[in-house]
């Protein structure tokens, strides 16, 4: 563990750069989904949790990542940017043709492991990777990681997966709910109501770590590190965020699911950013 | 006699003992899909997945990423539940092998909802899919290694009856061929007007070769056996066709079945006439041989066809 909170806050502010630039660049795409875990997923992977070979994707030691929620591509891209591995051109070819950086993620890309985008299959497809590891190396099986929306819980197959995870107790699975609040159309059904989602979640034989404050990168730290000490239990991250924080005009604001910002609306956004170390890079350690 | 859905089980543990890759999900039915014998050969390869079909499917797919080859079965009816997460496993170009037993009208007293009539279109149209259907027991074993051979998404289709033996041991199945079932009629003597071509799959192969031998003093029909639905080697299977009528016969729906596959390999053959023989009423609870029966597609209906070819 790294355990420098400076250096994670200003990574969250080089993927959101990131992140709002790609998808202006691109004319289409998700920023404000993507906005709102930036810090969720910074801390996962620049803080030395997320451990992976960037050299070897089949490393059979290297920790797994899905975002189960694939319209937050911009974020995934962009985190691989971060920790050097895809280049800012590179990340300005989002969406485009001959680009393998998809409008949601597909194995074209080199770090997808599954194509998402279709909601609500990204914890079972991280159960499967979870069993089949802890199959090989039992209790010190690489963790799988499932980056998950609020919107999506409204799928019957969570739900499934949460029933089945616990039945296995697949200690090496965690799941990241990043409660924004805000669906594509209008809110979602208990909207902040981040008990009810613990409520939910915990009789399926899961271990919950419920965060007030979703941006917040120690109390974030501290999540991460409780769940790795928990040996026979899957465990989640329920955390409340903002939509597009980090942009005031954005915040927590309906009516931006799906919708990219303008030269001049982007231009207003980076200027709110404040100042950004574009050579700044997060270490992803290796396993 | 022995049910494919039986022999799948067995060649699984075989294969299980060859390839230790192999690892197997089954979503509560897995003493009707006999995924039941890897379980008791390979406890710590199985996994129970209860009554969640999706949940399974998406567990095969992180499996099916790790190296492992999973082989996910369950009544193929409820294979469609999970159809947008088969669908993904496409786009994904995921390694996964999905079992479906119970197929069709044939599967007779526990009635409609337990039927798989829509499987084999579902699973043709996934993307670079192997859509495959045994009739007996060693092309069901034979199929099952080609299964673990193929890299990519691969569907069986098994059934609930028990059928005949139809093949020997040292015959290949491979993915994309079809086996021809000549008759023993003089074709020579025969015009091309005299000639017929069956081509089917599974069950109803077995009622086409009835028809076959019932017909064998009079009519030169032809029986090919389409275990591979998809891919189909289109030019060899044009080459292989007696005569210029051809009927395809299927327990499954009208739409989208093995009938279609063989329609698209003859699409841009005017001169051939293709009738289509499958479920095109709402089929109910009966005995297999009875449902069968009225949804035309047993031995008597083939035959019916066939003379209103002839004629």
């Amino acid at each position: 563990m790294f355990m420098d909170t400076k250096k994670i806050t200003e990574l969250s502010k080089l993927i959101r750069y990131f992140i709002l630039k790609s998808t202006t660049k691109a004319g289409s795409g998700h920023p404000t989904s993507s906005m709102s875990a930036a810090e969720l997923m910074a801390v996962l992977f620049f803080d030395g949790f997320y451990t992976y070979d960037l050299s070897n994707p089949h490393n059979p030691k290297n920790h797994r990542l899905l975002f189960s929620k694939g319209h937050a591509s911009p974020l995934f891209y962009s985190l691989y940017a971060a920790a050097g591995a895809v280049s800012e051109d590179e990340l300005m070819t989002l969406r485009q043709a001959d680009s393998n950086i998809e409008g949601h993620p597909t194995t074209r890309f080199k770090y997808t492991e599954a194509p998402t985008g279709s909601l609500g299959q990204g914890l079972s497809i991280g159960l499967g990777m979870a069993l089949a590891a802890s199959n090989a190396a039992g209790a010190d099986a690489p963790r799988v990681y499932v980056l998950m929306g609020d919107g999506e819980f409204a799928e019957g197959n969570i739900y499934e997966a949460l029933e089945l995870a616990g039945y296995y107790k697949a200690h090496n699975l965690l799941g990241i709910l990043d409660v924004n609040r805000l669906g594509q159309s209008d809110p979602t059904m208990v909207e902040w109501d981040i008990d009810t989602y613990r409520r939910r979640v915990e009789p399926f034989g899961w271990t919950t770590f419920v965060l007030e404050d979703g941006h917040d990168v120690n109390a974030i730290r501290s999540a991460y590190q409780s769940a790795e000490k928990v040996k026979d239990k899957p465990q989640m991250i329920i955390a409340k965020t903002k939509k597009g924080k980090g942009v005031s005009f954005l915040e927590d604001k309906l009516g931006w699911h799906g919708k990219v910002l303008d030269a001049e609306q982007l231009k207003i956004a980076l200027d709110e950013l404040g100042e950004i170390d574009k050579d700044l890079r997060g270490e992803i350690i290796k396993p | 006699m022995k049910a494919t859905r039986e022999s799948y089980g067995e060649a699984l543990v075989q294969l299980g003992k060859k390839y230790p890759e192999i690892v197997a999900l089954d979503a509560e039915t897995k003493n009707s899909t006999f995924s039941e014998f890897f379980k008791k050969k390979f406890p710590h390869r199985f996994y129970d997945c209860f009554i969640a079909e999706q949940n399974m499917i998406g567990m095969a797919v992180g499996m099916a990423r790790m190296g492992k080859i999973p082989f996910a079965s369950t009544f193929a009816a409820f294979l469609s539940r999970a159809y947008d997460q088969i669908r993904m496993a496409g786009l994904g170009e995921s390694n996964i092998k999905l079992v479906g037993s119970h197929a069709g009208v044939s599967i007779g007293e526990d009635g409609s909802s337990q039927m798989a009539l829509e499987d084999l279109a579902m699973m043709r149209a996934v993307w670079n899919s192997v859509v495959l259907y045994p009739s007996d027991d060693v092309s069901t074993s034979k199929l099952v290694e080609e299964m673990v051979k193929h890299h990519g998404l691969c569907y069986l289709r098994t059934t609930r009856a028990k059928t005949p033996s139809l093949y020997e041991s040292g015959e290949n199945f491979p993915i994309g061929g079809f086996k021809v079932h000549s008759s023993s009629a003089n074709r020579k003597s025969q015009t091309a007007e005299e000639q017929v071509t069956i081509i089917s799959a599974g069950i109803t192969l077995h009622e086409a070769l009835k028809a076959q031998k019932e017909l064998e003093n009079k009519i030169d029909v032809m029986v090919i056996d389409l275990y591979s639905i998809k891919p189909i080697n289109a030019e060899e299977l044009r080459k292989a066709v007696v005569g210029d009528r051809i009927i395809a016969v299927e327990d499954h729906w009208f739409e989208g079945g093995l009938g279609d596959a063989v329609l698209n390999v003859f699409a841009d053959h005017p001169n051939v006439r293709i009738e289509k023989l499958a479920v095109t009423s709402l089929p109910h609870s009966g005995s297999p041989e009875e449902n069968l029966r009225r949804a035309g597609i047993d031995k008597e209906g083939i035959k019916k066809k066939i003379n209103v070819l002839i004629r």
